[in-house]
């Protein structure tokens, strides 16, 4: 009975092991040499993204991104014009993992049918930094729209892509804005433990020490972790003028409140990664005055952002509504990134090496949040603001960037990165 | 700044402790870590959370009486089907422990799968209310925090002692045999201690959620693991215990981080009850426990 | 006359011969899901010597696990040394963590013993997030290599596939030893009835230090190859989850099963890769993890459980015209 059973056990896992794979058999992903289409002249793409977890908010804005660009091609006729060529995505959940990120990546890899041109994701550095190796010797381009880990474009080979600006020069770029430009010489630091937190600690306390300052304190909390009370008592007691935070858009919320019951009073700043929509709404009246960095205001009247933004309100017309009627800022990169794509394979890069190598030319190419630009290393071009939380007339809350700044504040030289 | 260590270590205390006293009291009755008990603290929030949304305007009171039904039911339901069949068969406590993990990591991810990832702000009272004593301000909802749970220890002592039911508990914990051999509902009364523990859990969820101002799902997981330490430090399946267990941790956490770092803190708890357990294993007030052959 | 081919040796066989013809059929990526499976195995079959034979329930077995993988990790990384020299460490640093977690053990009884494995867990993964200048923190050690073994370093995963087969068949076998061994007798004499144990002589102290001492070198060898299977280490994958997933692994096979954790660990594996295409629609895989040990639990250790699965077992061995013990004169 008992061997009845397992074998009936055993033979089921055959069979499971079997339909694991995606048909295809022993060594499959072999490079296509002609194009990477299947037979009906599709592209497929694969998509890695952390959709349950701790990032799963952003996940989901970067899907909509990606949803509305696949929306404007099939408008424009597909890739061919005439209804032929679609692309299609294929999603995979990473769970803000690095080892579901690492299995999924073979598994995109290994795939024959569907057989993908590239892979895009993850969302958090350390997710899509591992898999970079996988993804690197198998030839199989990895556009992690969000990665701004500074090793991660050489470690990847060629094969990597990022549409964010590297921790070392966000990070320094921030430093020089709270120590030159706002004169704030009492800061103290808190940071996420993830390894973008301890990066971006890393290399602002670096500029800070360069600029002469040295930081109050420098607070660690842990993923996950609500209560931010007793590094706010601390951090009290130091007096400082500012706070820096590098924290998710969550914590920020947090923090700000506890500040508050701590009886904490300074100047706040965030990095780019919590500069967003969502931020401004939960904090309320709690917002005002906050500091943050961003890339360039949305301009409302470039026709590429009102056909993104019309697109947007088709397909997700409450989300847009519950945002206070503006895209979110990850959605925008999502947008960013299918565009790029799009034109990368229109203009011959139908195969995996084709598409990376016209993919790294990509020069002043008109996204949503203005030009975009790959410099050496496919490093990306991008000048950050200063921005705040500002009334307006109406006695509304936004933020606002300080365009203006850059005319008679050169950030990146005195960050020391010219 | 010692002063507002105090102040944070007694608010974060009461929430230990009401959360320690369910693990205590099972523990006392049945010997069994009940490890449901801390995804129950995470659930209870989120009923709290989903009531109070979609009943609009609805008073904190009212969702909050819901909740703490919603909460004894969730126990004494748990306590049916995953505890009770295992019990009744008489097999070793191991096998009821399993089960309760198992129940832990469902309650958990149900809640994960239906409530998401994001922060939501959460109600709380008397907002943006606090007292400055010598430098250390004590927020209106923290007061409210420490006089609840000083109230319900008040309640559950009174209830122990002088309830009919809470007598039965009582009994229980000293004998099961010879509550059966006098004839009381000790099925039910163990249903009955797995509520109670719950409605506790429930309190102690939603108050952490209102001193936060905001829920998400990570609030079970860490609450939960020191809860327990503050049970083991305090002796587990004593009631006072772990009232006392529960604040020393806190107080002695908030006071690890304050003048050291978040991370030692986090060391602190554990190696605390590693600590205990060599030394005295039955914790703070708990009494040697008797093995009969 | 002792058996050598009952029917758990020969599902053994059955399941071994398996896995050695795997790399033949499959594509990388369902190798490195075998690959997965069989590092389960090990980590699992661990486990189940502390809880099956040993009698006590860890939940912090996740903790050698990683000291296994971060003592690989790191000598990698600060040293360069391959899988050989670490191997000997790897065996040692567990060895000694086992060690230090059994020795405070000599007083504490059941219950406690497991409330101290889990803050042992704790404490290690609080030790590998904090110490940064050995294990790299939170930042995690990347880019570990394939397993070198005395300078020829293994080109695919087909070589590490069977490498870690090797493994497997050998602790199988090992453990199977043991339990009948005068150690093995030992354990499952305290794990029953720790008093008539002592009465008897058994001296329950050493032989607890003992089994932990081989569970953790054991989990700690998984350990080690997942390392150079990932090629990345970092804290957070080393969390109370893996310790729970490896109990219900342990406890679907069946405590004190060894053939039962090869069978749960194929299933526990496999199925999950399986059901990813079906995540979008039901993202509860979790759930499943906290079923089976409810469910399980349930079958086995409740009357009307118990009840269901003794009809089943009729209904099928009616099915198959065999005679059930009961039906036997």
């Amino acid at each position: 009975m008992k061997k009845f059973l397992s074998l009936l056990l055993i033979s089921m896992m055959i069979f499971m092991v079997a339909g694991c794979s995606n048909g295809g058999n022993g060594g499959g992903g072999e490079e296509k040499a002609e194009t990477a289409a299947d037979a009906n002249g599709d592209y497929h793409i694969a998509v890695s993204l952390p959709f349950t977890g701790t990032n799963a908010s952003y996940a989901e804005y970067i899907q909509m991104g990606l949803e509305v660009g696949l929306k404007k091609l099939e408008k424009d006729g597909w890739l061919n014009g005439d209804g032929t060529g679609k692309i299609i995505l294929d999603y995979f959940d990473d769970k803000n993992d690095a080892t579901e990120g690492a299995t999924i990546a073979e598994k995109i890899v290994a795939s024959s049918d569907p057989y993908y041109l590239l892979e895009i994701g993850s969302f958090a550095s350390g997710v899509s930094y591992p898999c970079a190796t996988i993804y690197r010797d198998a030839e199989v381009p990895q556009y992690a729209l969000t990665c701004s880990k500074s090793d991660f474009l050489p470690t990847s080979g060629d094969w990597g892509f990022s549409l964010s600006v590297t921790q070392d020069t966000a990070a320094a770029r921030v430093a020089a804005y709270d120590i030159e430009y706002l004169g704030k010489k009492n800061i103290a630091l808190i940071y996420s433990s993830d390894s973008w937190g301890l990066e971006t600690c890393k290399y602002y306390t670096e500029t800070a020490e360069k600029l002469g300052v040295t930081l109050l304190a420098s607070e660690k909390y842990e993923d996950g972790q609500q209560d931010f009370t007793s590094i706010l008592t601390k951090i009290k007691e130091t007096n400082p003028e500012l706070v820096m935070c590098f924290c998710a858009e969550n914590d920020i919320v947090l923090i700000r409140q506890q500040a508050e019951t701590v009886g904490l009073e300074c100047d706040w700043q965030v990095s780019s990664k919590s500069r967003t929509s969502n931020v401004l709404q939960n904090l309320g009246d709690l917002g005002e005055n906050l500091y943050g960095v961003y890339a360039r205001t949305k301009d409302l009247k470039d026709p590429v952002y009102i056909e993104y933004e019309e697109l947007y309100k088709e397909l997700y017309a409450a989300k847009f509504a519950e945002d206070n009627n503006t895209t979110q800022k990850y959605a925008d990169q999502g947008y960013n990134c299918m565009l790029t794509t799009i034109w990368a394979i229109k203009n011959g890069g139908t195969t995996r090496q084709a598409f990376r190598d016209q993919l790294a030319t990509l020069k002043d190419f008109p996204g949503v949040q203005g030009p975009i630009s790959f410099g050496p290393g496919r490093r990306v071009l991008q000048t950050q603001y200063l921005s705040q939380i500002v009334r307006n007339e109406a006695g509304e809350l936004k933020w606002v960037n300080y365009e203006d700044i850059l005319n008679t504040f050169d950030v990146d030289a005195v960050a020391g990165l010219k | 700044m010692l002063l507002q260590i105090l102040v944070n270590g007694l608010s974060q205390g009461s929430i230990y402790a009401l959360t320690a006293i369910g693990y205590s009291l099972i523990y006392s009755i049945l010997q069994l870590i009940n490890m449901s008990n801390a995804a129950v603290f995470l659930t209870s929030a989120v009923i709290f959370y989903a009531l109070y949304t979609s009943l609009t305007g609805s008073s904190i009171a009212l969702t909050f009486i819901l909740t703490l039904m919603a909460a004894g039911m969730i126990g004494y339901i748990i306590e049916i089907i995953a505890i009770r069949p295992i019990r009744e068969k008489g097999d070793s406590n191991t096998y009821a422990l399993i089960s309760s993990i198992g129940v832990k990591t469902i309650l958990e991810q149900i809640c994960q799968g239906t409530f998401g990832s994001e922060i939501k702000q959460f109600p709380t009272l008397l907002d943006g209310k606090y007292i400055d004593l010598f430098g250390a301000r004590t927020s209106a909802i923290q007061i409210i925090i420490i006089l609840t749970t000083l109230c319900i220890l008040g309640f559950m002592s009174w209830f122990t002692q002088h309830n009919r039911v809470g007598r039965g508990l009582r009994a229980l914990s000293q004998n099961i045999r010879a509550c059966h051999l006098m004839g009381m509902p000790v099925n039910t009364l163990i249903g009955i201690s797995f509520a109670v523990g719950s409605m506790l859990a429930a309190v102690s969820g939603v108050a952490y959620c209102m001193y936060l101002k905001s829920i998400s799902i990570s609030v079970g997981s860490a609450i939960g693991n020191k809860a327990f330490a503050a049970t083991v430090l305090g002796g587990i399946g004593e009631l006072k215990g772990a009232v006392v267990g529960g604040y020393i941790l806190a107080i002695a956490e908030n006071l690890v981080s304050g003048y050291w770092s978040m991370s030692a803190s986090n060391f602190i708890s554990f190696g605390i009850l590693i600590l205990v357990l060599i030394i005295k294993p039955t914790g703070i007030f708990g009494k040697k426990e008797q093995k009969k052959v | 006359m002792k058996k050598y081919l009952d029917t758990r040796t020969i599902i053994f066989i059955i399941i071994m011969a398996g896995m050695a013809v795997a790399p033949f059929v499959t594509d990388p990526y369902q190798l490195r899901v075998l690959i997965s499976c069989e590092l389960n195995m090990i980590f699992a079959m661990s486990l189940n010597l502390l809880m099956g034979i040993g009698g006590t329930v860890s939940f912090g077995h996740a903790a050698f696990y990683s000291i296994g993988a971060y003592t690989t990790a790191c000598l990698w990384y600060h040293f360069g040394w391959d899988y050989s020299t670490n191997f000997i460490f790897v065996i040692l640093i567990t060895g000694l963590a086992g060690l230090l977690l059994a020795l405070p053990m000599s007083r504490i009884t059941g219950r406690y013993v497991t409330i101290i494995t889990l803050s042992f867990a704790e404490i290690v993964n609080l030790i590998i997030r904090n110490w940064d200048p050995v294990t790299l923190g939170q930042m995690g050690i990347v880019g570990i290599p394939n397993i070198t073994l005395f300078g020829y370093r293994f080109k695919t995963k087909i070589q590490f596939f069977y490498f870690a087969l090797i493994f497997v068949i050998l602790t199988y076998i090992f453990l199977k030893w043991l339990v009948e061994s005068k150690l093995g007798r030992n354990l499952q004499a305290m794990r029953d009835d720790s008093i008539a144990a002592e009465a008897m002589g058994i001296k329950l102290f050493p032989n607890k230090v003992i089994v932990f001492t081989i569970s953790a070198i054991i989990a700690g060898i998984a350990g080690s190859l997942y390392a150079h299977l990932m090629t990345y280490v970092e804290p957070a994958t080393f969390n109370a989850n893996l310790s729970f997933n490896c109990i219900s692994i342990v406890v679907v096979g069946g405590l004190g099963n060894f053939t039962g954790t090869l069978i749960g660990s194929l299933f526990l594996t496999i199925l999950p890769e399986y059901l990813r295409r079906f995540e979008f629609l039901f993202k509860y895989r979790m759930i499943a993890y906290g079923m089976v040990l409810v469910i399980v639990m349930w079958l086995n250790h409740s009357i009307p459980g118990l009840k269901l699965k003794q009809s089943v077992q009729k209904f099928f061995a009616r099915l198959l015209h065999r005679k059930t013990a009961d039906q036997e004169v």
